[in-house]
């Protein structure tokens, strides 16, 4: 019985490996035609033939080395395609025979997986990443240890973040932005009817900090985010292309934001996407700069 | 006989191969073939190189089994030995044979006075 499973697993091994090892299973085919063919000549030659003729006649009722190197190798890949298949039906049998099982397996595996590939990609989003931008390793992220009373706990005030700039001595800068935005605060108007989009307002320095160029015109500046400031904005590059059409003249032109014309000064790279790296799943279209 | 050799049909040479080595124990590709042309007293038509085919397929099936060993003559050869499933397939298939032939045997034997018979 255990000799029966033994030589079942070995087959099953060897099926395996056959799929990896066709040359491997060519080779072994010419060693044994090639015993073959020296065993057929020697017994040709103890029934007297020349060694010549002994070659010969073994050729000739062996028929054809490629032939059958040919028919050899077509039944392996035949069978190897018969066999996935019997097995999948096999499988499939098995499976439906006991639907309990197979729904309370399926489950568990589907929920792992998905499990496992959702934490997954929050860790490397979050944790494995670099931050996508230079000198990602001296940046720091400042915040108050966690609780539970939501995101008036988990950020600063503005006089704790002038607090915070003008004492640190182990930081070159320090900058913030306003978490409490919510998605659609922004309403363009091009034509009659306004369109909304996300934006996040940003400490003046914010880009400095996180050394990002802009793809085109300027980012912010100190004065940008003082009072009586005319109103200016940087825009996403995924928001240039959707909602301006690419336009390679967009950098000092005005728009009507949130009833204010506010002139467009710059457009970010590409590959800057706050929301991957602040607010995992949000979509940011334009950065405005924060009056303190 | 006529003097042409017979064609194999499909098939029949993998039954062939199971049951040389059903009764002959464990042989080499070569030792199978020869078997196989001496009991058919050289009337089929055996292309010796098609029996690693037919071989590669039985084994793939788990009928047979393969071991490289050393023959008498020294010479390294892949053995080939019949497995429990592969006799249990023997024998299932040469009872289907042993039904098939009957049946071709009595077709085939049918005279114009059975006609008339009544049934």
């Amino acid at each position: 019985m255990s000799d029966m499973r033994l030589s079942t697993a070995r087959r099953g091994l060897g099926r395996f490996f056959a799929f990896f090892r066709g040359r491997a299973l060519d080779r072994e085919l010419e060693a044994e035609m090639a015993a073959h063919l020296a065993m057929a000549i020697d017994e040709n030659m103890e029934r007297g033939m020349t060694a010549v003729e002994a070659r010969r006649q073994a050729l000739l009722r062996f028929g054809g080395v490629d032939q059958a190197k040919n028919r050899h190798r077509e039944a392996r890949s035949i069978m190897s395609v018969e066999i996935l298949m019997q097995d999948l039906k096999y499988t499939v049998r098995t499976l439906f025979r006991d639907p309990g099982f197979t729904i309370v397996a399926v489950l568990i595996l589907g929920l792992g997986i998905g499990a496992n590939v959702a934490v997954f990609s929050v860790v490397n989003t979050l944790m494995l990443r670099p931050l996508p931008f230079p000198n990602a390793h001296e940046l720091v992220w400042i915040a108050p240890p966690p609780t539970k009373c939501g995101l008036s706990c988990a950020t600063y005030s503005t006089d704790a973040y002038d607090e915070f700039r003008v004492g640190t001595r182990s930081f070159q800068d320090v900058t913030g932005y306003f978490a409490f935005s919510s998605a659609g605060n922004l309403a363009l108007k091009m034509g009659d009817a306004p369109t909304p989009a996300t934006s996040i307002d940003v400490i003046a320095n914010f880009f400095d900090v996180l050394g990002v160029q802009p793809a085109m015109g300027r980012l912010f500046r100190a004065e940008d985010g003082r009072n009586g400031a005319s109103p200016v904005v940087v825009i996403t590059d995924a928001w240039w292309r959707r909602q301006f059409n690419a336009d390679k003249a967009i950098v000092g032109k005005s728009y009507d934001i949130n009833g204010q014309q506010t002139t467009v000064i710059g457009v970010l790279p590409a590959n800057f996407d706050f929301g991957a790296v602040f607010s995992p799943g949000a979509k940011v279209d334009a950065i405005t700069p924060l009056n303190l | 006989m006529s003097p042409e050799k017979l064609d194999l049909l499909q098939g029949t040479l993998d039954l062939m191969v199971l049951q040389t080595l059903a009764v002959m124990g464990s042989m080499h590709g070569y030792g199978i073939a020869r078997r196989i042309e001496q009991v058919s007293a050289d009337e089929v038509l055996l292309n010796q190189g098609t029996i690693y085919a037919s071989l590669v397929r039985l084994e793939q099936r788990g009928w047979i089994d393969s071991n490289w060993g050393v023959p008498g003559n020294n010479r390294k050869a892949k053995f080939y030995a019949i497995t429990e499933a592969g006799k249990r397939k023997l024998a299932e298939e040469a009872a289907h044979w042993g039904r098939l032939t009957g049946v071709m045997d009595r077709v085939l034997g049918m005279d114009s006075g059975a006609e008339e018979e009544p049934a």
